[in-house]
């Protein structure tokens, strides 16, 4: 016999957010407001040169003009952006980056303690894949390990207020180039008050000797996090970068609103991979991050290539839309996402492909989970301008339900304009079989392994995407979140 | 007429015909057999123009022109006809129409006059008699609807209007009835003269019964690796392709 | 803000018997929410502004003085074919009837129809907006009573200065079905709203639609399916031809409500852009509350079928002409759902007419 759904759904308990702790740091943190003060204080604190107070005062001005962005398919209440507090750092941080030796060992448990133990990484390194970290701990950076080995290739990669001070030439030039200050509502936000991120740049020629990833913790109570994150690779270079989140379990909702810029020049590869497990809230849909995320990329140059991976599993509401603008003729771009709703969490995810220079090409895999009372949306736009002779888009988007009180939606926007164009958009819905539950289970597989494998498999084309250790913790991820949610 | 030698072509990065040899002569009826994936429904289709194939080695030579420069329309128009081992249905395009634009872009293409409007109706009524069809099929859609064995009856009627001078014929055996197998191998025969040529492709010695070869080759592996008269298929039929294996190892 | 002041100057050399109160309130109501913004998300693509430009003569209000009883308007443009429309059909067809004949309404300017079927009633209904008026609007309510069937044929072969406005709103209920083919030739500006409520379980709708502007004509359809009860049955297939530098939109929100489980539901939209100058922006929608369901959707753009190229080709049909075969062939179906022989056939021809190496096509008939 087969369970029924509210069986199912009675089988499994809560699931458990495992980086809900808190770290008792002492941080000096701004108290909550916004104001130009506010931004010149940021950018004081950072003792950044007068171009980048400039862009950040422009980009607040405008601000103040833009309405927040009502299409996307989330409900919430309106966001006071005067309760926010927009800088905290850990006091011991205030003189900026020092050597890992000197970092306060209360932060670097912190991140053993999500998995990421910076210290044994520099000791392991040679024994297993090396993975180049920096770590954002609220507003700033902590370090960023592998400098010298990566520096030797002729890699930068450091914080972003890092390399304001040590590179501004290569900053000036790309920052904002991709995602202008006004671009939306989020990214205004952000070039007002982002306070750190990742910065990277890879030579022309060179192939970035290992992953590089930036971890990004929220700690503090009441603030928000505005990362800003530049990845440029010159011609024929190529780099794998990997993201992941996490934030204490909180009762009060908090904000993240990201940038992250890409640029690919001539046959340049950028793969950017993201585990994004920021506090989901409760399955009262108490607490939890907004996660207000502007990601695009630039394919500037020929047959270049930026490739857009992400497993979303965190966030009470998610807005995120990773975008490549194909421009270089022959480039290529890709969007593969697995994005689970549990509990009240909501998703507008998705992504845009523009398609502006001849013969580029586009894929799009999103897996849509819905669990609980979870709503998941895919949006996407693939626009092909008259220029782009030959572009080609395949566009599969597939949802499962898993229970009868989420949601799934599909927005997809095609616009064409060129008569040598081939799209295929394909989309599914379809929920988790209860006969193919029960083939599991008459085959001696547990209910919850079963629901587990069987999403697994249903995501299947993304995973292969993800760089081997991300997938496996992906995986976990996975059914870590979907536990309590089988229906 | 048709002359193809040391043919190397692949598919998708895959070799599917490895070195090929065929010479076929006005008024001669060739059999190609072998098992599945040997190898012949690419040669035929390759034969007629399809751009999926990429030729990698040899040359295909149709009278004195090379066949491998050509369109699959301008071969049309110089003789060649494949007749489809899946015919393709075009809903909304009804066989009159259809017929009309082949033939008369065929002509035209061959600086002949476009045959008047009531002599083509004519013309095609004859041939949908030879091949004992009904005429309403010929205001409904190309093959739509049809089934497996009226799509094969309506290939045959397509070249029975059309003319062709080479008839590649791609199973058209397969699916058919042996009513229907008799009234497509009549209209097979109704062509054969000394000016045209058969290339017949196909599984079985069945259709060879009614339609007697000249020569009769095996395909196995991308090439051919057995050539004979009409004995070769009825030995084919009773012994299978197993025992050719030793003479592709050979070959090989 | 596009001045709106000609309509009200139309409205106003009526004859004062047609000047009713009831439609007198709907200019106001108009006027005051003027016309839909592209602001809104179901506006995006598609801007009403030519309608300030046309001339006052060119509104042509309806002069009929006949009352109708609708006080409440949607939004701005049901105002605006309140006010402008003086009747139309309004209708009950006799449970368990089937008329012979489609019902054509008179061809006015601007038309409001109220069609209900009353149960086991079989009809047609024949709505055209054809032709080189140069502003049209028709609205229409349609209730299906359980176990009725409506064949609803909408066609608009419009002039290329013709403005068109049409929503039709149908009601289905209970193992009703509803069969509706909409095909788009020409015109200028034309936005086609198509809502269809399956509102009980067993309900059923077969959308079947054609978009081929022309020049620089601009047309727009969005429809809305609304899965509101269990088992019902949705089949969407939209296709579009642009050439020129004609612009098309299509927008299908496919809504699963959240006890409408077992429904089962498909939407396919295909796209043929034509000329360098041409634009197709489509938008296949599914929102999903329900967890047992079976919907998909589909977009696709520019794909005729190789396999029947090849077919073309090898019986030495050229490139160019095989293109606008297929090109029929895509078209094809779409038209061949138009029940009524002589509509289907009169279409079809028309659409060759527009199609590039039509006349060749035409010549081979």
């Amino acid at each position: 016999m087969s369970a029924s759904p509210t069986d199912i759904q009675d089988l499994v308990k809560n699931r458990t957010y495992s980086a809900g702790f808190v770290t008792d740091v002492d941080s000096e943190t701004l108290p909550p407001g916004l104001s130009e003060d506010v931004v010149r204080h940021i950018s004081a604190q950072k003792q950044e040169p007068e171009w980048l107070l400039e862009f950040r005062l422009k980009a607040y001005r405008r601000w103040l003009k833009m309405t927040e962005p009502t299409w996307a398919h989330v409900h919430y209440p309106k966001i006071d952006y005067q309760a926010i507090s927009y800088y905290s750092a850990p006091k011991s941080m205030k003189d900026g980056p020092k050597s890992l030796d000197e970092v306060d060992p209360k932060l670097l448990e912190t991140y053993t303690k999500l998995g990421i133990p910076l210290r044994e990484q520099e000791m392991l390194a040679g024994v297993q894949p090396q993975v180049a970290v920096d770590v954002v701990f609220d507003s700033v950076s902590v370090g960023t390990t592998f400098r010298k080995k990566l520096a030797e290739a002729g890699v930068i990669f450091s914080s972003i207020s890092e390399a304001v001070r040590e590179h501004p030439e290569l900053v000036k030039k790309y920052l904002g180039t991709v995602v202008p200050f006004g671009d939306n509502y989020y990214a205004a936000l952000n070039s007002a008050v982002f306070t750190d991120g990742s910065f990277v740049f890879v030579p022309k020629g060179v192939r970035c000797p290992m992953e590089l990833s930036t971890y990004f913790r929220i700690n503090e109570r009441n603030t928000g996090q505005f990362e800003r994150t530049l990845i440029v690779v010159e011609d024929g270079g190529h780099v794998s970068y990997l993201e992941g989140c996490t934030a204490p379990q909180r009762d009060e909702n908090q904000l993240h609103a990201a940038v992250v810029e890409l640029v690919a020049l001539e046959k340049a590869e950028i793969k950017y991979s993201t585990v994004q497990n920021w506090y989901p809230g409760d399955e009262n849909g108490v607490g939890g991050i907004y996660n207000f995320v502007t990601k695009r990329g630039d394919c500037r140059g020929r047959g270049s290539k930026i490739s857009w991976t992400q497993v979303e599993t965190g966030s009470a509401i998610t807005w995120k839309y990773p975008s490549c603008i194909l421009r270089g003729d022959d480039s290529i771009g890709e969007f593969y996402s697995v994005a689970l709703t549990h509990h009240k969490q909501q998703a507008d995810t998705g992504t845009k492909m523009i398609h502006v220079g001849k013969n580029t090409r586009s894929t799009i895999v999103s897996k849509g989970i819905a669990a609980g009372e979870g709503q998941q949306s895919y949006r996407g736009l693939v626009r092909v301008l008259p220029s782009a002779e030959g572009a080609r888009n395949h566009t599969q988007c597939d949802s499962l339900l898993i229970g009868d009180k989420c949601g799934a939606h599909t927005f997809p926007y095609t616009e064409v304009r060129n008569p040598s164009a081939i799209l295929e958009h394909e989309a599914t819905t379809s929920k988790i079989g209860e006969d193919q539950l029960f083939y599991a289970r008459s085959r001696g597989i547990g209910e919850e392994d079963a629901v587990s494998m069987i999403v697994n498999g249903f995501c299947k084309d993304v995973f292969k995407e993800l760089p081997m250790e991300f997938a496996v913790e992906a995986q976990k991820l996975l059914s870590v979140s979907l536990e309590g949610s089988v229906g | 007429m048709l002359d193809i030698q040391n043919l190397h072509a692949r598919i998708d990065g895959k070799d599917i015909l490895k070195g090929i040899d065929l010479r076929i002569n006005a008024g001669e009826v060739h059999a190609i057999m072998g098992p599945n994936g040997s190898g012949k429904s690419t040669l035929s289709k390759l034969l007629a123009g399809h751009e999926d194939y990429t030729v990698t080695q040899g040359s295909v030579r149709f009278g004195d022109e090379d066949l491998l420069e050509l369109d699959p329309e301008q071969r049309a128009a110089k003789g060649i006809f494949l007749g489809f081992q899946y015919p393709v249905e075009i809903p909304g395009v009804s066989n009159m129409v259809f017929l009309k634009a082949a033939l008369n872009a065929q002509r035209k293409a061959r600086g002949e006059k476009e045959l008047e409007a009531a002599d083509f109706i004519a013309w095609v009524r004859h041939r949908v008699k030879q091949m004992k069809m009904d005429s309403a099929m010929l205001s409904r859609g190309v093959n739509e609807g049809f089934s497996g064995g009226e799509k094969k009856r309506n290939e045959i009627l397509q070249m029975l209007v059309l003319e062709p001078k080479l008839m590649v014929l791609d199973e058209t055996d397969s699916g058919l009835d042996i009513d229907a197998l008799k009234i497509v191998s009549d209209g097979i025969n109704l062509m054969r003269s000394k000016e045209r040529a058969v290339l017949l492709v196909t599984h079985y010695q069945r259709l060879l019964d009614y339609v007697q070869p000249d020569f009769v080759h095996v395909l196995a592996g991308g090439r051919i690796v057995k050539s004979g008269g009409p004995d070769l298929a009825r030995e084919l039929e009773e012994k299978g392709y197993g025992w050719l294996q030793n003479s592709v190892g050979q070959a090989a | 803000m596009a001045t709106l002041e000609h309509f009200r100057s139309a409205f106003d050399a009526l004859p004062e018997a047609a000047r009713t109160p009831a439609r007198r309130a709907a200019l106001y109501a108009f006027l005051e929410q003027g016309l839909p913004p592209n602001t809104l998300e179901d506006w995006q693509y598609t801007d009403l502004a030519p309608l300030s430009a046309l001339t006052s003569e060119a509104l042509r209000p309806d002069a009929d003085a006949t009352q109708m009883g609708i006080e409440s308007f949607a939004d701005s443009l049901d105002a605006l074919n309140r006010a402008f429309a003086a009747g139309g059909l309004d209708r009950s067809i006799a449970a368990n009837t089937k008329l012979e004949e489609p019902l054509r309404p008179e061809n006015r300017a601007h038309q409001r129809h109220r069609l209900k079927l009353e149960r086991g009633a079989e009809a047609t209904l024949i709505l055209n907006t054809s032709g080189d008026m140069p502003f049209q609007t028709i609205f229409a309510d349609i209730e299906l009573e359980a176990g009725s069937r409506l064949h609803l044929i909408r066609i608009s072969d419009a002039g290329a200065d013709a403005h068109r406005l049409t929503r039709v709103k149908l009601r289905v209920a209970r193992d009703a079905c509803a069969d509706v083919v909409t095909v788009d030739l020409g015109g200028k500006l034309s936005r086609h709203d198509l809502h269809v409520d399956l509102a009980e379980p067993g309900a059923s709708v077969y959308l079947h639609g054609l978009y081929a502007p022309v020049g620089k004509g601009h047309v727009d359809n969005h429809t809305w399916i609304e899965h509101r009860a269990p088992h019902c049955i949705s089949r969407e297939s939209f296709r579009g031809i642009a050439r020129d530098q004609a612009h098309a939109v299509f927008n299908g929100m496919i809504r699963v409500h959240k006890d409408a489980q077992k429904t089962d539901s498909e939407q396919r939209v295909a796209n043929l852009i034509l000329s360098p100058g041409a634009e197709i922006n489509a938008k296949p929608e599914l929102e999903i509350y329900a967890d047992d369901v079976k919907c998909a959707h589909g977009a696709t753009f520019g794909q005729l079928d190789d396999q029947a190229m090849f077919y073309l080709r090898s019986r030495g049909v050229p490139e160019a002409l095989a293109r606008t075969l297929l090109t029929c062939t895509f078209a094809h179906e779409v038209l061949r759902h138009i029940r009524p022989d002589g509509v289907r056939e009169r279409v079809t021809k028309r659409l060759l007419r527009q199609l590039p190496g039509g006349e060749q096509m035409e010549a081979l008939q």
